[in-house]
């Protein structure tokens, strides 16, 4: 008798696990579709659904003092909604920005955020959301790409969550930029590399690009997605110049201070904040060291500028192939600035010269078969086919890019690849992997086109191809950075640099290998120290033996210098993934690193919680809905008919009928 | 346990069972006949170029047709409601149109008209036409299963993909789980 009701029991409890199979409402895949980045995605705990909030204000405070930027990032958000809400905020940052320091406001509260394994601080934030306190999680999505996720926002309250970072705002020449990266184009997601080569299905979060959604014009509020800056730069030095090519900016000097405001106090978040100065004469200084001791341990950042180097005599005949980005992303103005560096590119080619010309959307075709002498008439004829180009399509980097990088190499020619594109996808490891494995004697150069380019890409496929990266904002700049670059490709590169140390100085420094340099690039190298050496000498080969001796200024400590080191540090690491070592390797060695100085890494993030929960958790509405509260809920309709389960049931169930006749009979 | 109560209890269970049995054929007499429904109001909607309800008193009507790698045709609904679902696979509204750059989003029950999906491999051939009668040519890509607690959907934009979602794992003896099977199509260029 028993045995009977366990069955039952059993397929009683089977009956209640059915859950309806209908689906829910899909208002709120409806706005994510619709949404943008840089805007908040607001929840309310009740049923109301997906809203717009509004994100009010951003906020920069630049100081710049030399070659270091440090800035203050304010992003406030504004719950607009009469319940409880949260979001969640994908935003760019200079990609060399060391984030070393999180806050967040509420009201007259400050909650200073603590830095925290990535898995473990979501794991706080998650917590502090359930339990009804105010709380921030700020995360590193890609090298540029960041997320705030705030949660229970008070009703029609304001909450404030502000990023320190600093950057190490490396010169070219007597030339410097900041940026400020304000927006992302929209990245293209490639295409799996081929049915063949990967038959894996590609990891879940591949299907959601790191940047959000992206806003289409006239999307967001008026009074929603824009900024304040304010600017202090001390060079140091006189300038030769300064301006924005981005933005329209008022000057006010001190001396060498200079103080930077927009035009008008408000600009939309429509494209990034561009400065480029100038110093008069030369650098100040050849060597720039910043160094801290952290634990008894001296950290040390080092920027050595060699001199300059004697033009040389005999100009080697080079292959130049050209690439061109004409996918969607470039529509319009982008398209323009591209194709007049290409004229540009072209017209500087000498008779000796070899080239072609390759230009790429989802698919990609090339001007010649070969590369072709650049006679005038070539030149033309290319000139023709440049100005025919039209825009349009997807991204895919990896083809051309491996195309262009198996072209036959001859030992007599300098091989030269230029790379013009706003860099709009998301597949950059990848990019950057194969870049390392092909390259062999190849330089890549790299120009960045638009308001918005993806310059982490950029500058790392320059790194990583030994070449240098440009960026031109505006159609104005197009013939000057063009001109930089040539500079470039035509003056003596440094190779095979190392670095010697005086004796008694133990030195443990990142990269191991170091970059070639070209004319007005410095070296950065990031160093573990016993003892700051007095001088040390740097050899290369330009291509006949060089070397320079830099003497180092006594040690001074620099409060914070310790972040830059460790966000060199961090970045050699991480680019050693490139290379193909193992990612758990990688973490193991960047995690403590971050952890010890505060930093904001791929493995590391920041999380704040405030101490008393706001949210009642005795409001039995509310806590009913936080059940519902997961923002990802119910993502996907339901799709199952649970027909399997009602026929197992159905024959279970006369089964049992038929063994309880069966007994009788028996 | 006396004869009588035995018998009662049998009576009960044999009931039992074949409800559950007539509502499972039922719900997969639905999902069949109304495609034969549908695709009555298919060919009325591609001639006159207007939505037509497959019933009077529907709320969804077809705005696609999806052609298996097996060469069997499913008729798509305008909306990916449970009642939409019961007689065809939905079109995700807020989803791309057939053949536009960016994702086109289809979702169907596992255990009637998506339980093909299982079979797709990547490089398979999958055919949709529109409301215009184009038929727009995709090839299966990857396949993936995905937590829909966790995983927000995105769709692509500039890119056109048709997305096939699916409850997982299939056969499952429980309805309604998080888990979702996502098969990702890229469209061939039209020749």
């Amino acid at each position: 008798m028993l045995r009977w009701f366990g069955f039952l029991i059993v397929l009683l409890g089977l009956l209640g696990r059915a859950g309806p199979a209908n689906a829910t409402a899909t208002h709120i895949n409806t706005w994510l579709n619709d949404a943008g980045t840089g805007t908040l995605l607001l929840r309310v705990d009740a049923q109301q659904g997906w809203q717009p909030a509004l994100l009010l204000d951003t906020r920069f405070d630049v100081q710049v003092s030399g070659p270091v930027a440090r800035v203050k990032v304010e992003q406030r958000f504004r719950n607009t909604l009469d319940g409880f809400a949260e979001g969640v905020y994908a935003f760019p940052l200079a990609e060399r920005a060391g984030v070393h320091g999180m806050q967040m406001q509420i009201g007259d509260r400050r909650i200073v955020g603590r830095i925290e394994e990535k898995a473990r601080a979501r794991q706080i934030f998650e917590q502090a959301r359930v339990q009804g306190h105010v709380t921030a999680l700020v995360e590193q999505r890609r090298p540029n790409i960041f997320s705030t996720s705030v949660a229970n926002i008070e009703p029609e309250r304001d909450i404030v969550v502000s990023l320190e970072y600093t950057e190490l705002l490396v010169p070219d020449g007597t030339r410097l930029s900041l940026r400020l990266p304000l927006t992302m184009t929209p990245r293209y997601q490639p295409r799996p590399v081929s049915h063949a080569e990967n038959p894996e299905p590609a990891p879940a979060h591949d299907l959601a690009g790191p940047e959000g959604p992206i806003l289409p014009p006239g999307a967001s509020p008026a009074e929603s997605h824009r900024t304040r800056l304010s600017l202090q730069l001390d060079a140091g030095q006189p300038l030769a110049s300064l301006a924005s090519p981005s933005h329209a900016i008022r000057l006010r000097a001190d001396g060498h201070r200079h103080r930077i405001q927009l035009e008008t106090e408000v600009v939309p978040m429509d494209r990034d904040f561009v400065l480029n100065w100038q110093l008069q004469g030369g650098p100040s200084s050849r060597v720039n060291v910043f160094a801290e001791r952290v634990d008894g341990e001296l950290h040390a950042l080092l920027m050595l500028m060699p001199a300059e180097l004697p033009a040389q005599a005999e100009r080697l005949p080079r292959e130049v192939i050209l690439i061109v980005d004409t996918s969607g992303s470039m529509q319009g103005e982008r398209m323009r600035q591209a194709k007049q560096s290409l004229i540009y590119a072209l017209s500087r080619l000498q008779p000796e010269d070899r080239f072609n010309v390759m230009e790429f959307n989802h698919r990609h075709s090339m001007l010649y078969r070969d590369l072709q002498p650049a006679t005038s008439r070539h030149v033309a004829e290319a000139k023709a086919w440049v100005g025919r180009l039209q825009a349009d399509g997807g991204t895919e980097m990896l083809p051309v890019l491996r195309d262009a990088l198996a072209f036959p190499a001859d030992p007599g020619y300098l091989r030269q690849v230029i790379f013009i594109t706003d860099g709009s996808v998301s597949n950059e490891a990848d990019i950057l992997t194969l870049i390392e494995r092909r390259r062999h004697r190849t330089r890549l150069f790299t120009v960045g086109i638009g308001a918005a380019p993806n310059s982490y890409l950029l500058r790392k496929s320059a790194e990583l191809g030994r070449g240098s990266y440009n960026f031109i904002a505006d159609s104005g700049e197009v013939e000057a950075q063009m001109a930089l670059l040539f500079e470039k490709l035509e003056r003596p590169v440094l190779t095979d640099l190392r670095l010697e140390m005086p004796e008694g100085i133990e030195a443990d420094h990142g990269p191991q290998e170091l970059p070639d340099l070209y004319a007005g690039q410095p070296l950065l190298v990031a160093m573990k120290l016993n003892h700051m050496p007095t001088h040390l000498t740097l050899h290369g080969r330009q291509p006949g033996p060089w070397q320079q001796r830099f003497t180092l200024p006594a040690e001074q400590a620099h409060a914070g210098a310790g972040v830059l080191w460790a966000r060199q540090k961090i970045e050699g690491l991480m680019d050693q993934l490139s290379q193909g070592r193992d990612e758990e390797a990688v973490r193991q060695q960047v995690l403590p690193v971050a952890l010890k100085h505060r930093l904001l890494s791929a493995y590391t993030s920041f999380v704040a919680v405030d101490e008393v929960p706001v949210r009642p958790t005795d409001q039995a509405l509310h806590s009913e809905a936080v059940g519902n509260l997961n923002p990802v809920d119910h993502q996907y309709p339901k799709t199952s008919l649970g027909l399997l389960q009602k026929w197992v049931l159905a024959l279970l169930l006369g089964l049992m009928a038929a063994l309880l006749l069966r007994r009788r009979t028996a | 346990m006396s004869w009588r109560w035995r018998m009662g209890l049998a009576g009960l269970l044999m009931l039992a069972s074949l409800g559950l049995a007539g509502q499972a054929l039922w719900l997969q007499a639905k999902a069949v006949l109304a495609q034969h429904l549908i695709a009555g109001a298919w060919e009325q909607s591609l001639r006159t170029g207007q939505p037509v309800k497959p019933w009077r008193w529907a709320d969804t009507w077809p705005v696609a047709r999806l052609t298996d790698p097996g060469g069997r045709h499913h008729h798509v609904l305008s909306s990916v409601s449970g009642q939409a679902l019961a007689f065809g696979p939905g079109h995700h509204p807020a989803s791309a149109q057939p053949g536009e750059d960016a994702t086109v989003l289809l979702a169907g029950h596992q255990d009637s008209h998506f339980a093909f999906l299982q079979q797709l491999q990547p490089g398979d051939r999958i055919e949709l036409q529109d409301s215009r009668g184009t038929v727009h040519v995709y090839r299966v890509g990857q396949r993936q299963v995905v937590d829909s607690t966790q995983q927000p959907m995105r769709f692509h934009h500039g890119r056109a993909e048709l997305r096939l979602v699916t409850c997982y794992p299939f056969a499952s003896l429980q309805s309604g789980g998080p888990l979702r099977y996502v098969v990702s199509a890229w469209l061939e260029p039209a020749t």
